[in-house]
C-alpha cells in the first residue's frame, strides 16, 4: 500500500512549477500506515508561508481519498530543514526544460546563473523575487530573453 | 529599509543562537527561518548601500532614516523576566550577547553606504514593558474597529 501511496503522490504536481512534483521537490519525508489502515503523510514546508503548501496539502487528502483511503493524516514535520539540495538531478533537467533555472550554489548577484534556453553565463539578476518569492528574476545577454532562477535554499 | 535592516541584522543573529535551542520546535523553525532572514539580511543590506551611496536626496534620507530609528534599537537586546527565565531553561538566547556581532555588521554596512550612526548612547526603552506612546492607541483603534464593533466576525 506504501509502495501505492508513493506513487499518487508522484502524481501530484507543485501548484506553480507543474513540471516538478511533491516528490520531486523532497517536500514528501515519509508515509506510514497505521494497523487500522490509517495513513500519514509527513511533509516539510518549503518556504515559511509559502502558500503552496496548504494547496499540496489539501490534494495529498484528495488524491488519497479518491484512491479509496478513508482516514488520511498529513502532518507537517520542520526538522531537518527542507533544502533545495533534495532535488534530484532529473528534475533539475525537467525545470531547466521548462524554462526556469534550477537551483544550483547559493544564488548571488555575482555568481554567474545560466540562461536556461541558451546556456550563456553571461546573464543578469533584475529582481531578487520573480513570478514566486522562491524564484529570483534573470534576463539574459545573449538571447535577450528573460527566466527565472529557482533560488538555492 | 533602513529599520528592516536594523530588524533582519539582529533576527539573524537571534535565530543562530536558537538554532541551538533546547526547545525541539523552536529549534526547528529558528533552522529553518535562518536561511530565509539570510535573503531579507542580503536585500536589506542592499538597499541600505544602495540608498545610503546613492544620490544627494537617497543619502540624506537614510541619514535621516539612521537618525531617528537609533534610539530604538537598544531595546533588541534587553533582557526582561521572561528571557531570562528561557535563557536559564536552555530555550532562549541571551539578547544582550547579540549586540556585538550585531554592531559590528551594522558598522561596517553602514561605511559601506556613506551613513554614520549617531553618537550618544541613550536608548528608547518601555516597549518590552508595554510602555508606548499616545500614538499607538490610534493605531490599536483603527486596527481593532471591525473586531470590537462586530465580534467574531469573519470574511
Amino acid at each position: 500500500m506504501v509502495a501505492d501511496i508513493q506513487n499518487w503522490l508522484s502524481e501530484i504536481p507543485d501548484p506553480e512549477i507543474p513540471v516538478l512534483s511533491i516528490l520531486d521537490l523532497g517536500i514528501v519525508r515519509g508515509v506510514t500506515e497505521n494497523a487500522s489502515g490509517e495513513v500519514t503523510v509527513s511533509i516539510t514546508p518549503t518556504y515559511s508561508g509559502c502558500p503552496a503548501m496548504d494547496v499540496i496539502r489539501e490534494q495529498i487528502e484528495a488524491a488519497l481519498h479518491g484512491h479509496g483511503v478513508a482516514r488520511v493524516n498529513v502532518e507537517t514535520v520542520l526538522s531537518p530543514a527542507w533544502t533545495t539540495d533534495w532535488i534530484p538531478e532529473a528534475a533539475r533537467e525537467r525545470l531547466r526544460e521548462y524554462g526556469i533555472a534550477p537551483p544550483g550554489d547559493l544564488v548571488q548577484i555575482d555568481v554567474p546563473v545560466k540562461c536556461p534556453r541558451c546556456g550563456s553565463a553571461s546573464t543578469e539578476m533584475v529582481s531578487r523575487y520573480g513570478s514566486t518569492l522562491c524564484k529570483a528574476h534573470y534576463k539574459c545577454k545573449s538571447c535577450l530573453e528573460p527566466f527565472d532562477a529557482f533560488k538555492r535554499h | 529599509m533602513a529599520r528592516q535592516f536594523c530588524f533582519d541584522a539582529w533576527h539573524v543573529e537571534l535565530l543562530r543562537g536558537l538554532s541551538g535551542s533546547g526547545d525541539e520546535l523552536v529549534r526547528g523553525i529558528a533552522e529553518k527561518a535562518r536561511k530565509e532572514a539570510a535573503y531579507h539580511l542580503e536585500r536589506s543590506t542592499d538597499w541600505v548601500v544602495r540608498l545610503g551611496d546613492g544620490t544627494e536626496e537617497s543619502h540624506r534620507r537614510m541619514q535621516n532614516a539612521v537618525d531617528s530609528l537609533w534610539r530604538y534599537t537598544g531595546e533588541m537586546f534587553e533582557m526582561d523576566e521572561l528571557d531570562r527565565n528561557l535563557v536559564t531553561a536552555g530555550i532562549g538566547v541571551d539578547l544582550a550577547a547579540l549586540r556585538e556581532p550585531w554592531m559590528a555588521r551594522v558598522i561596517r554596512v553602514f561605511a559601506e553606504a556613506t551613513l554614520e550612526a549617531p553618537g550618544g548612547t541613550w536608548m528608547q526603552m518601555g516597549g518590552k514593558r508595554g510602555q508606548h506612546t499616545e500614538k499607538l492607541g490610534y493605531i490599536l483603534a483603527e486596527m481593532q474597529h471591525m473586531q470590537r464593533t462586530y465580534p467574531n466576525c469573519t470574511w
